[in-house]
Parts: structure tokens; sequence; C-alpha cells
């Protein structure tokens, strides 16, 4: 109770420290939004579109016919295959076999902008890779990435493991039945040779992200990291049997991986790590560099990736009688 | 002696300063008793150029109830205000760590108390300054956008003198005297922040309870020291000492009962331990081989320094067994100058040349990686008097070598100054400024993590241009008006771009740090009316102020600090023999922030704010009214004390000095801003007495 006067009289300063200016100069219309990565070593390239609102407008429908997406490579056109409606927009698909060097452009053509943007298609990273089961539903993927010399610059890479679950059924007649179901799974990474100091660990390296069909975690590499640099990726796999469709026939399930690594320019990076700090930025106390993307009148990224990954890699411990 | 006696300081540029021995007090003055010395300063000559004395910087703007002299200069035209809550300089389009600060000759590198909030610089134990923010003599070099040359104070060789001040947040004592008569005097001046005080029995009031035992604590203190020795007519000798200190602790310890194969008895704690500050060091021997040829030789060593400390121990229990777990970061970064320098003054007829050198070396002391440069001055100047036109040209050549190459880099300065008539003259200036230190920070507040490097080939240093055209109009004894328009250009100014954190790197090869230019240009206008009652001010500023940075925007934008128009309205007036009260007003257009306009949703993501280009947003205008008054009074022991009153901000305006984005909980999606300003009427109150 003794505290209560102290906590009104700051209560009541905070609260007279308070005021609730006007935005100033706010568009009233929504630009486009979109990311799309092409990338060497895939078959695809995903598009994803939304409609961004000013942030003093609450959310409402968009109509889409006013918008048209063309991609090019090493200037022949590429069609989209296929595009779907999401909840929040449009996600297009067209089949690409990039490799380093392809010019890879887009143009956008929405009501108001023809929006033009080019790439290039960066090398592919190398790296090793060894793996082993820790416990036993646990992997432990160990990967030495091998990074060019740093001459004062950083390095910015991705990587991810795709997992897919197999189930195999074999019928007593000697038939069998084979489905591949991609999987999300649960990762950790983390560096090989951990640090123990405050500021290693209050900065996170790797950065989960989620764009335009792809998931990764991405990191830079200084010059005072290790080169070749290791680090680790920790999953849980699944070997069992999930089901008897016919009392003699179980359906073995085994979850198979696939490792991607990726390697982005710094632009890509910065867009993707997501590291604007907006309270900090608001508050005009950091410089305001804020990841908006390449492309002007428009928000969002088109960026060209380099990719290298295994082939699905069969499950460590297969389930089998 | 009744009256005054006018020692008028007007021979040249160069000479303020360095004024002939022969010249000055003591032995051509020791037979008055008392005497008021006014000095015409060189405002007609040189364009940019402010001088405060002792009363200005004394009844200049306050920082939370402590007078400031950073807080005076951010009110003259030409400067921006900053953040409300910094003390920090941004002059002419400058960021901040652009100007030379100058104690005595000696370069100072930490400036501000509390993390920019108030300045390190004791009003009690400053005599004067020179402020200079467009036409820099040859003699300054090392910073861009401006240099406020410190003159402290000297023991008076006749008499001990003394002041002492109390107020809210901080005590002042200075004291000053002669040891031998007109041979050898002292001065001491104290300054300490008392918050800690009250802090440090609150929390053993507090912890005496038991459980938690917290305590936290912040002082700081300035330290002045000099010692002036007279031998003769035509030497002195003077020795001085600056030490300014911040000190911020924080601790924690909890005692915890944890459970596992057995009961364990622990205690987890955490502690915060940050002090940073300015140690300066000088030995100065000023000579006159005649009237005409001042010498002035200044051996200094200035170390600012920082140190942080961080660590946590916590106890846990795995696998039934106690495991401590400890974290621990510290960090420091030290900036240590070791300089000499030597100037020589010779007046012939009509030319005034002025010629010297300095010297300097630095090292960059971070745990992590080290640092050390040497750099070397040399100048020229003349200044030519032809009856109404005056004209200064000289050059400064720097050389600076760093641990991959050497950097020569020559500065060539020019001054035009005409005199029509008796009551207009005109000015203009044209300098070249190189600056090789970069402050290296993350965060735009001083803080004890940012640090000094020096220019690499990745960070080469950074160079500006100005022109400035001025003028000076005194229609009557009374009213004076001056201004300026200027332009300025920079080139390879540096700024962060990695992850919001408080630990930049140290290294300055590091890609994080970019580099950019900048412009700025502008009008600065000043108005002064004066009567032997009050004295009414007026300093306008027209400003553009613009930043290149390719890696963050393709494009120029307008800068944080891009105040398009900036006022301040002084009124000081003497009531009567012992009331006086001053009035000021500021006003200046809002400060630019970067503010998202669009939000998108992402699937699989959530919201992602967006933004169209850096510094999109102008904040409301800034706009407060100050008030104070002075209730002068003898004590029985006949010395003169003061009590002094404050208000600051008084109509209560609501200043955002930050806005943020809140999600609407009526309306979930919409977002709108919510600003937050410091306290409204923030009162203060002084004692000083004078003895």
């Amino acid at each position: 109770m003794r505290a209560l006067p102290i906590s009104v009289l700051l209560l009541g300063l905070v609260i007279g420290c308070e005021s609730y200016p006007n935005y100033p100069n706010m568009s009233t219309k929504g630009k486009l939004y979109l990311e799309c990565f092409p990338c060497s070593g895939t078959d695809s390239t995903i598009l994803t579109v939304s409609r961004a609102r000013p942030v003093n407008q609450s959310k409402r429908e968009t109509s889409w016919d006013d918008v048209l997406f063309e991609l090019n490579v090493n200037g022949s056109p590429i069609n989209w295959e296929s595009c779907k409606n999401t909840s929040n927009g449009l996600r297009y698909s067209a089949s690409t076999d990039l490799t380093r060097g392809d010019i890879v452009a887009l143009t956008v053509h929405d009501s108001d902008n023809i929006v033009h943007v080019e790439s290039s298609v960066p090398e592919s990273p190398a790296f090793t890779y060894s793996r082993e089961m820790t416990q036993e539903w646990l992997e432990r993927y160990h990967i030495i990435l091998e990074t060019t010399p740093f001459a004062g610059g950083a390095q910015f890479y991705g990587a991810f493991l795709e997992a897919r679950n197999h189930y195999l059924t074999k019928y007593p007649d000697g038939r069998t039945e084979e489905e591949y179901i991609p999987i999300s799974v649960e990762i950790e990474i983390s560096e090989t040779a951990k640090g123990t100091s405050f500021s290693e660990l209050v900065e996170e390296r790797f950065h989960r992200i989620s764009a335009a069909g792809k998931e990764m975690f991405v990191f830079s590499l200084g010059k005072d990291d290790p080169s070749p640099y290791e680090f680790d990726i920790m999953t849980a796999s699944t070997h069992e049997i999930v089901e008897w469709p016919h009392p003699d026939a179980p359906t073995y399930r085994n979850t198979q991986f696939r490792l991607v690594v990726y390697k982005l320019n710094q632009r890509a990076y910065r867009f993707l790590s997501d590291l604007d700090n907006p309270v900090m930025i608001g508050a005009g106390l950091v410089p305001p560099f804020v990841a908006n993307g390449n492309m002007k009148d428009i928000y969002g990224m088109f960026e060209s990736l380099g990719q290298s990954s295994t082939e699905w890699l069969p499950a460590l411990i297969v389930y089998k009688e | 002696m009744k009256g005054s006696l006018a020692l008028c300081i007007s021979v040249c540029f160069f000479c303020q300063g360095l004024v002939p021995l022969s010249a000055q007090p003591p032995a051509k003055v020791d037979t008055i008793s008392a005497s008021v010395i006014t000095a015409d300063n060189d405002r007609p000559m040189i364009s940019g150029l402010t001088t405060l004395d002792e009363t200005k910087i004394r009844s200049g703007l306050s920082a939370l109830g402590v007078s400031d002299v950073l807080r005076t200069l951010k009110s003259l035209s030409g400067v921006a205000s900053g953040m409300e809550i910094s003390s920090g300089l941004y002059v002419h389009g400058g960021d901040g760590s652009d100007n030379l600060f100058l104690l005595d000759g000696v370069p100072l590198f930490q400036v501000a108390h509390l993390g920019g909030m108030y300045s390190s610089f004791n009003t009690d134990a400053i005599q004067s300054l020179d402020f200079y923010k467009s036409g820099f003599p040859p003699r300054y070099g090392g910073r861009l956008s401006s240099v406020v040359d410190f003159c402290s104070k000297m023991g008076d060789d006749q008499s001990q003198h003394g002041i002492f001040s109390l107020g809210l947040l901080d005590g002042h004592l200075a004291i000053g005297g002669p040891i031998i008569k007109n041979k050898l005097s002292y001065f001491a001046g104290l300054r300490r922040s008392w918050a800690d005080l009250v802090t440090t029995p609150y929390f053993i009031i507090n912890n005496s309870r038991g459980g938690k035992q917290e305590s936290w604590s912040y002082h700081m203190h300035d330290l002045n020291l000099g010692l002036t020795w007279t031998p003769n007519l035509n030497d002195r000798f003077s020795v001085r000492l600056y030490q300014g200190r911040d000190r911020a602790r924080y601790a924690m310890s909890v005692e915890n009962k944890l459970y596992g194969k057995e009961v364990f008895r622990v205690k987890d704690s955490q502690k915060l331990n940050m002090a940073w500050g300015n140690l300066a060091v000088s030995s100065e021997w000023k000579h006159s081989f005649s009237e005409h040829a001042p010498l002035q030789v200044l051996i200094y060593y200035s170390r600012g320094s920082s140190n942080l400390y961080n660590g946590s121990t916590e106890h846990r229990i795995e696998d039934n067994d106690l495991v401590k777990h400890s974290a621990s970061e510290q960090t420091s970064g030290d900036v240590a100058l070791l300089g000499a320098s030597i100037r020589q003054a010779l007046y012939l007829n009509r030319h005034r040349l002025g010629f010297g050198a300095d010297f300097h070396n630095t090292g960059y002391l971070n745990p992590d990686i080290r640092y050390y440069a040497n750099g070397a001055g040399l100048y020229a100047e003349d200044k030519y008097c032809l009856d109404a036109l005056q004209v200064l040209f000289g050059i400064r050549m720097d050389a600076y070598r760093y641990d991959g190459g050497v950097y020569f880099k020559p500065q060539p300065r020019a001054m035009v100054s005409y005199k029509v008539g008796n009551r207009l003259s005109l000015n203009s200036s044209f300098t070249h400024t190189v600056q090789f230190d970069h402050l290296l920070c993350s965060v735009f507040l001083d803080l004890p993590t940012n640090r000094w490097a020096p220019s690499s080939k990745e960070l080469p240093p950074s160079e500006a241009n100005q022109i400035a055209i001025g003028w000076d109009y005194n229609p009557s004894s009374r009213l004076g008006i001056n201004g300026e328009l200027y332009y300025k250009s920079m080139d390879n100014l540096v700024m962060y771009k990695g992850e919001s954190t408080l630990f930049p790197p140290s290294d300055n090869g590091n890609n994080d740090f970019v580099c950019g230019k900048g412009r700025a240009y502008g009008m600065d206008l000043e108005g002064h009316y004066r009567t032997p009652r009050f004295e009414t001010s007026i300093y306008y500023t027209l400003s553009w102020t613009e930043r290149y940075y390719p890696d963050l925007y393709p494009y120029w934008f307008y800068d944080r600090f891009d105040n398009r128009h900036k006022i301040t309205i002084k009124h000081n007036h003497q009531i009567n023999r012992r009331v006086s009260v001053n009035v000021s007003w500021e006003y200046h257009t809002g400060n630019r922030v970067t503010l998202p306009e669009q939000v998108v949703d992402i699937d699989g993501v959530g919201i992602k704010f967006l933004y169209s280009s850096p510094y999109n947003m102008k904040m409301p205008d800034w706009h407060c009214l100050n008030l104070g008054c002075q209730v002068s009074r003898k004590t029985k022991k006949g010395h003169d004390a003061f009590w002094t009153f404050g208000l600051y901000n008084a109509y209560a305006r609501k200043n955002p000095i930050m806005i943020r984005l809140i999600d609407s909980e009526d309306k979930p999606g919409e977002f709108y801003l919510i600003g937050y300003s410091l306290p409204p009427f923030i009162p203060s109150v002084s004692y000083t007495i004078k003895f």
C-alpha cells in the first residue's frame, strides 16, 4: 500500500507524457508486395504476391484483375504454369532451369506502375557433410561450408533440411506401394564451436525465414569466422510401422531428408533476415536501414540465389522387418 | 575603478587566444582593484563565429535545471536541436561526431554525461568559448562541422575567490586564487551529481527487509584543476587537468531453493557496471618575443575511455544435480591522444602572419583490436588589412599515417571581410575540412559502447567543403542583425548498417559500416537588442540537410535533423538590483523518423511493416517555453548569493521524443501512432554563493 501513491504518481507522469500524433502524408492506396527467389539447382520458381495496405487501414478484399507478371530468363519469356489464391494473395509457379550467370527478369504491371527488375544467378555454394544418429530419433547433420576468403566483406548463406515421409507397403503377393509426402519437421541449427560471450548469446546468428515457397535459416559470416565454416543441424526422424492395411502387409514410414544450402547476396540476406527493429528505428535511435526490397514503386524482393543440395537421403535407420 | 576597461582583441583571427602576454594582465593592471573587461569579438570578420563569455554561458539554457553550455550552443542559429534528451551538436548538417571540442587546446572525446542529456563542461570552470560553424581558421583541423574552443578559468593572482552552488541534480564548487601573489595561482572546479546519495540509502533500507537484493546508482563528476606561473612579463606557464567521469551500477541478487537430489540453497545474481569519461592533461608555455611575436607551445594527453561489464550467475537443476551457469561480457573502448602543438604569430604592418604545427599519436584501444595512428598538421595563414577590406587566406596540411598507409590532405581556407560604412560589414568564407577519426556507433546516443576508429582503406577520411556569405548590420548601438547563407557538401560520412545492437563492431574494416555523402544549405539569422536593463535575442535558421547512402537507399533523402525552420527567442530582464528574469521560447520543425507506411499480411509469416524511404515521416513540430528567475542577496558575511528558479516547458507542451506504432485494439489490423515525451513542467531550483 505504501507504494500506491508513488505508483499513481508515476502512472500519472507516464500518461501525461503520451500523445497521439496524426500520421502525416499518408497514402490511401495499398501497393503490391511480392517475393520471388529464382534458384539454380532447382526446376521451378515460385512467386507470391500480396497487396499491402496503409497502416491506418484495416484489411479489405483485393482485386487482382489489373495485375500482370512477366518472367524472362536470358531474354526468353517463361510462362507461369499455375496460379492459386492463398489467404493473403496469389502464388505462381514457373518451370525454370537456371545456372550461374543466367539473367532472370521480372516485369510487373499494375494499374499504376510498370516495374522491371533483373537479377543474375550467383554461384552455388560448396559444402560437404556427414550425419549420424545421436539418439534413437535424433539425427545430426554436420556441414562444412567452403567459404571464399573474406576480403573485408561479409558473406551470406542459407541452409535447410527438407523432409518427406516415405511410406512403403509390401503385400504378401509381392506388390508394393510407395508414397512420398512432404512434411515439416522441427529443426535446430547451431555453430559447431559455440561461443560463450554475452554478445554472442544475444546475437542470434541464424534467422529462420519463410518466403516464396522456401524455408531456410539465413546467416552471415565475417572475416572473424573460421573458413571453412562448420555448423550442425539437428532434427528428429521417424522410422516405424504406422498402418496395417492388410493383416500381413504393414506400412513402414521412414523420414528422408534433403540438405539444401543457399548463397545469398547482402540485399537478399538483409531482406530475408528481417533484422529491422521497428521500435528503435521509429524512435530515431538507430540508422534507418530498412529492408524494403529492391523494386521501386512496389514492395518486395526479386533476387536470384545460388543453391546446392544433396539428393534425398534415405533414413539412417530404415524400419523393416 | 568605476566604469569599464575595454580590451579590444580584434587584431586578427589567429591571435584570438594568442595575444601577446605583454598586453595581458596581471602586470599592467595590478593597480586596478576591480574592473570589467569587455572584448569585441571578430564577429564582423569571421562568418559563423560566436563568442560567449562567462556571463552569457551562465545565463544560457539549461538541461534538467543545470546550466549547460552545449544547450546554449544548440539554441544558436545553424545548429539543429537534435533530440530533446541529447546535448549533441548538429552544426550545418553535421552528424554530431564531427565537432572539435578543445579545452585549452586539448581535444576531448567524451563531452556528454548521462547518455548525452547534458554536457561535460562545468560552467563554473569556463571563462569563455569560441564557436565556429563555417569560417574555420587554418589552425583548427581534424573535424568537419564545427570547432568549440573552450578557455577555462585561471586563478586570480591577487585574491581568493570561489563559488558554490547546489541544485536539484548536482552541486558545484570552484575556488581559485594566488599561491604567490602575481606569480603563481591556482584554480579548482568540481561538479558532482548526487542522485546516488539518495538512491544508495533507499536501496539499503529497501534491501534490509530481505528477499531480493537490488541496488542502482549513477553519478557523474567533472574536475578542473589549473596552475599558472607567471615568472615575468613575457612568460607564462600553465598546467591543467580535466577529468570527467560517469559511473552507473546495477546489482541484483536473490536467494533461491532448488530441489534436486538434495535441497540446494543458491544465490543468483546479475551485475551491470558502466563507466565512461575523459581525462585531459596539458602543459602550456606562452612567450612573447616582443609585442608583435607571441609564441604558444602546448603538450597534452587526452584519453576518452569507456568500460562496460555485464554478468549474471544462475543456478539450475539438471539431472538432479546443481549446475551453475555464468555469462559475462566485459568490453572497453579507449582512445588515447598524445600530442603537441606550437603556434607563432608575427604582426608586420598590414600583415598578420600565423603559422604552426601540431603532432599527435592516437591509440584506439579496444579489447579485441587496437589501432595506432600518427598525425601531423602544418598551417600557415596571412591576414591582410587594407582599410575596409580584410582578407585572410591560409592552408592547413594534414598527414595521417595509419596501419595500412598514409593520407595527405591539404585544406585551403579563405575569408574576406568588407566594411560598408560604419554599420554594415559583409564577409565570406570557404573552408575545406578533413576528419580522420570516425565514431563507430550503432545507436544515436552517447553510450559507452561507442567506439572511435581511425580512417582506413575501407573507411577513408571524411571531407567537407563549405562556402558561406554573411553580413553584420548594426543600425544602432543597441540593435544588431547578422546572418549568413551557407552551402556545405560532405563526403565519406560513416554509418552503421548492421543489426540493431548496443555493441557495434570496433573493426574499421567491417562491412557493417558504409560510407555516404551529405549536403546542407540554408540561412542563419540572428538579431539582438540590448539595453542596460534587458536584452532580447532572436535566432532563426532555415535549413535543408540531406544524405546519400547507396547501400541504404538509391536516392538522396532528408536526414533526421532536417529541421526546415528553427527559432529561438530569448529575453533577459533585470527587474531591479536583486531580481532578474529570463524567458526563452524555442521552436523547430519536427525531426524526421522512419515509420512504416504500409503493412502486408504474408502467408506463414504474419504481418510485415513496409517503408518507402529513410526518414520518411516528420514528427510534430517541437516548441516549448522556459522561464527562469534569479534573486540575489547579500549574505551576513557580505557575499553575493543567488536563488535561481527555473521552469522547463512552462505550458506543458507534449513534444514527443519518440513515436511508436501501436496495433489498434478496437480495429485489429489497423495501427495508430503514440508519442512519448518528457514529463511536462520540469522545475529546477539552485542556490549559489560567491565568495
